[in-house]
């Protein structure tokens, strides 16, 4: 039997820290899409309307730099956290790296990946999944390349003069290309794969509010994570990780900014949907 | 002269072999100008056998001695009897060359026609077109006023003179020759030589792209490679010496010339398009009124059945007639009707022939071709009185019994039929009404119900719900009702990459229409089924019942409402249907029916032509278009939601499938309903019961 009190408490799943940067990364990616989004589709009356609301396209263009800098920040910090935490938890590049807890892709991905494909069709169980899956690792590593080239490709269109120094003119024009196009890759993808992977799976539908708490209702963890309950639950050190939840108001403010920002990114991705249909150019 | 033509080969080989025996008896000009010097010498004949030393000396034969020439002469007296002179002694490949010319006809005087006179032979540089005018007098002329001799004029050196189209000088043949640079076969490449060097184009500004490249595609350049002789080649358009640029006045191919031109082979055509609207106002002088290439291109000419063609059927309407029909400032200028390309496009013969369509119809079936007039003339096929006949081409019987209406439609503008306008306006009202209001009923259902407390104790129970008749007639719409969706809004939005692939064969074949067809007919026979089940199963018939909506389900949406907002404690609970279900189910009545019925007026569009006034049809698109976009929403925003989106029922309401729903949903939200189920369940359980027993008995 497990501690009374455990029903109530809850496991922390992510840090402080990483629950602010992946709020900031909220605030500063639906900026971005919607600033952007209004440009690039702006032939069709959303977009118009919206630029209008946000004060007509320059001012929107100031927007999606200012947001731009707190993404880039919000990058900044997180690789300074990884750091702090080779430092103070991990000691060794090589433990935080190929550790069991890693965010890299394993082998074990794989074959859980081959897993899960069989368990879709009926075919096997599903498959006891770590502390990170390899679907969480993939939206994880799909930021770093979304960050790396449509931050360079942004910054190439932010300082066209300073780039052209000594890079050919057409890069100006490519890149132009290539931080639209990713741009759409990765709203589509966050809006729709990435939601649906935390939300819309039905043991988490409607709304999974993990990453905004940090914490994870015990009962969960067991359930979409056996492999590191049993594996804290192994080491002893479960009871270390559990913490009494929020008082309920701050509970209903984080669900009201996460019903919004879900909101929002559906309301972008059904707009994109709109315009690719009826009025693509 | 006999025996110059008998074997002028033979005389040749003599004089040569002559020369090279005897080396060194060249005779001095004197000794011959002793006698020829004299102005008075003369023959037997009385011809004149007087040299003009100074002349001959001055001439590019000025180094030779007499007898290089007259080679029958070895010493003096020399014979009564001497040879020809041969030119071809010297000039042998020129003289093998010549006779096989056009010029050959000129006999033993074809040397010196062009070269002058034998002891005044000129260089070959100062053969000028001047000589050749000497007998092509008239040619030469048109040639000195055009516009290759003004180029030659200001200087220009790549500028042509008669042999740089006519070939080599000595072996100039007749223009009707077929191995002639200027026959008609070989003109276009003889052109090129200079029209199609880009450099040369670029330096003279001629501000044509590839012009004999283009030419040698366009059905003119093809027929004549072909070997077709009445076909256009280039000096049929551009004539051949008097060639001038298109702003020249005297040009064949000035714009006010052109008709005349093309009308030299296209006469009836030409006679036609002169009588036509177009026709008038550019006599009338009229600069926008176009002219044969303004329609028709100039060396890209195709047959209008390549689909490449500025008047294929495909394309003829945007690209051709809208060029003009949808320009502001002739449409300013003219007073011309600004809307006819747009209506066109967005009428069925517009949206169809975007797709692709080969067979519908464009400008030119219904305005005609060459004889276009203003509707107000008796003769044009758009008169009032010609109408029915002209629609009748295709729709059969069309305007037979009622006058056709106004044909170029838009909505918003006053040519909108009033009954399209009135269909209009109730549907962007019923539209935003009805899927706003369940969105937001949706919506806020949704979110009471993210608000809810801990997940609800499943017993994972199922009941019936849905038997297999009615499911089957579920499937047949599930089936269908997409490719309805899809086929259907494919055909508004011809150019979208989606409605594409459903339209890559529409030239020959229109696949898209006929999938939209025969989705439709499934989707009648699965409401067709889903009746006849109903009418035969007696038992089954109480679901029409309980699909009446009354008063209760209003009062339930209110509560519901209250509820969702807060307001009321107490969610309303329901009987076998709630009312998003009733509303469901007659909104699919009402819209299957209605788009039957507009369906089928637009299917047999000929009947309808026929037997009602067009703005039946009109009214009949605009209802089809519009309630599709309300069965598309609600489909998407309200059924969706029910069975998929709710989360008491997500990922899937799974009845349509295996026929049974969750008891513990149906326990919470009808309770009556499952009260009903379990009663039906356990009477079901005691007769088997019943039977069981007296089974036992029996035995």
């Amino acid at each position: 039997m497990p501690h009374p009190d455990t029903e109530k408490r809850q496991f922390v799943r992510f840090s402080r820290l990483n629950r602010i940067l992946h709020a900031a990364m909220i605030v500063s990616f639906l900026s971005l899409a919607l600033t952007g989004m209004t440009l690039k589709f702006s032939y069709t009356g959303w977009a118009a309307f919206l630029s209008h609301l946000l004060g007509g396209f320059e001012t929107a263009g100031y927007i999606h730099r200012a947001a731009a800098v707190v993404m880039f920040s919000t990058f900044i910090a997180h690789l300074w956290d990884l750091a702090r935490l080779k430092k103070e938890k991990y000691g060794t590049w090589r433990v935080l790296l190929f550790g069991p807890n890693t965010m890299l892709p394993t082998r074990r991905d794989l074959s859980e990946f081959g897993a899960t494909l069989k368990w879709f069709v009926g075919l096997g169980p599903r498959p006891r999944y770590g502390r990170w899956t390899y679907w969480e690792k993939f939206d994880y590593f799909a930021v770093f390349w979304g960050i790396a080239i449509i931050g360079f490709t942004g910054l190439t269109l932010w300082f066209p003069v300073f780039f052209t120094r000594f890079l050919p003119g057409w890069i100006i024009n490519v890149a132009t290309i290539i931080h639209s196009d990713e741009a759409l890759l990765a709203t589509g993808f966050i809006f729709t794969v990435h939601f649906f992977n935390t939300h819309l799976r039905p043991e988490k539908f409607p709304m999974d509010v993990t990453i905004f708490t940090g914490y994870m209702p015990l009962a969960e963890l067991e359930r979409d994570k056996p492999r590191e309950y049993e594996a804290l639950v192994a080491a002893g050190k479960l009871e270390e990780n559990l913490i009494d939840p929020y008082p309920a108001i701050v509970v209903r403010t984080i669900r009201a900014f996460a019903r919004t920002a879900l909101t929002l990114g559906f309301s972008i991705v059904v707009l994109i949907i709109y315009a690719m249909l009826f009025a693509y150019r | 002269m006999e025996s110059g033509k008998r074997a002028p080969g033979l005389a040749t080989a003599a004089a040569a072999l002559c020369l090279s025996l005897a080396p060194g008896v060249a005779r001095a000009a004197t000794d011959c100008l002793a006698c020829h010097g004299e102005k008075e010498f003369k023959g037997a004949a009385g011809r004149s056998l007087f040299v003009d030393a100074a002349r001959q000396k001055a001439s590019v034969h000025g180094g030779l001695a007499c007898n290089d020439c007259h080679t029958g002469i070895a010493d003096y007296p020399h014979p009564k009897k001497i040879a020809k002179v041969q030119c071809a002694s010297c000039h042998e490949d020129q003289a093998r060359d010549v006779p096989k010319s056009a010029h050959s006809a000129l006999g033993r005087e074809a040397c010196q026609s062009c070269h002058g006179e034998p002891h005044d032979v000129k260089r070959a540089s100062a053969v000028t077109p001047e000589h050749c005018a000497q007998c092509h007098a008239a040619e030469v002329k048109d040639f000195f006023s055009s516009v290759h001799t003004a180029a030659a004029k200001n200087g220009d050196a790549q500028s042509p003179n008669c042999l740089s189209c006519h070939g080599p000088v000595h072996r100039i043949l007749a223009a009707d020759d077929p191995n002639s640079p200027v026959a008609k076969k070989n003109l276009p490449d003889t052109c090129a030589s200079c029209h199609s060097n880009a450099d040369f184009l670029s330096k003279h500004q001629i501000p044509f792209a590839h012009p004999v490249e283009a030419y040698k595609l366009s059905i003119h350049g093809r027929a004549v490679a072909a070997g077709n002789s009445a076909a256009a080649s280039c000096s049929d358009c551009h004539g051949n010496h008097a060639i001038f640029p298109a702003k020249d006045q005297r040009s064949a191919i000035n714009h006010w010339k052109v008709p005349g031109t093309c009308g030299h082979c296209h006469t009836e055509i030409a006679k036609t398009y002169l009588e036509s609207i177009h026709g008038q106002a550019m006599r009338d002088g009229a600069e926008g009124a176009p002219v044969c290439t303004d329609c028709h291109g100039e060396h890209t000419i195709l047959a209008p059945r390549e689909s490449q063609s500025l008047v294929n059927p495909g394309r003829v309407s945007t690209v051709t007639c809208g060029r003009c029909h949808g320009d502001e400032r002739l449409d300013a200028r003219y007073n011309l009707p600004a809307d006819r390309v747009p209506t066109f496009a967005d009428s069925f013969h517009g949206l169809e022939s975007r797709a692709g369509g080969q067979t519908v119809a464009n400008c030119a079936s219904c305005h005609g071709v060459h004889d276009i007039y203003p509707s107000s003339d008796l003769r044009s096929s758009i008169n009032p009185a010609n109408l029915a006949r002209t629609c009748g081409k295709c729709h059969r019987g069309a305007g037979t019994k009622f006058a056709i209406g106004k044909v170029h439609l838009r909505q918003q503008t006053p040519s909108e039929p009033v009954a399209a306008m009135w269909i209009r306006r109730m549907y962007w009202v019923t539209i935003p009404f009805a899927v706003g209001f369940m969105f937001l009923h949706h919506l806020l259902d949704f979110l009471k119900k993210l608000r809810r407390k801990g997940p609800r104790k499943e017993s994972g129970e199922e009941l019936p719900r849905m038997n297999l008749h009615f499911r089957v007639a579920h499937w047949l719409t599930v089936v269908s009702f997409p490719v309805l969706v899809i086929t259907g809004f494919a055909l508004k939005f011809p150019e979208s990459w989606w409605a594409r692939p459903l339209l890559l064969w529409e030239s020959r074949f229109t696949f898209r229409g006929w999938v939209h067809r025969g989705a439709g007919i499934i989707l009648l026979v699965s409401l067709a089924y889903h009746l006849v089940h109903l009418l035969l199963v007696q038992r089954d018939r109480a679901f029409l019942r309980s699909m009446i909506p009354d008063l209760g389900d209003a009062h339930a949406l209110s509560r519901m409402f209250l509820y969702n907002l807060g307001l009321a404690e107490e969610r309303p609970t329901f009987g076998k249907f709630n009312y998003v279900e009733k509303i469901e189910y007659l909104a699919f009545l009402w819209g299957t029916a209605v788009m039957a019925a507009t369906g089928f007026t637009l299917w047999f569009n000929n009947l309808a032509l026929r037997y009602f006034p067009k703005w039946v049809s009109d009214a009949a698109t605009a209802l089809h278009y519009y309630e599709a976009i309300l069965a598309t929403l609600a489909i998407v925003i309200w059924h969706f939601y029910t069975v998929i989106f709710d989360p008491d029922v997500y990922p899937m309401d799974r009845a349509w499938l295996t026929g049974k729903a969750s008891a513990d949903h149906l326990r919470h939200t009808r309770p009556e309903y499952y009260a009903e189920l379990r009663r039906v369940q356990q009477r079901g359980e005691q007769e088997r019961e019943k039977e069981d027993a007296k089974g036992e008995k029996h035995r």
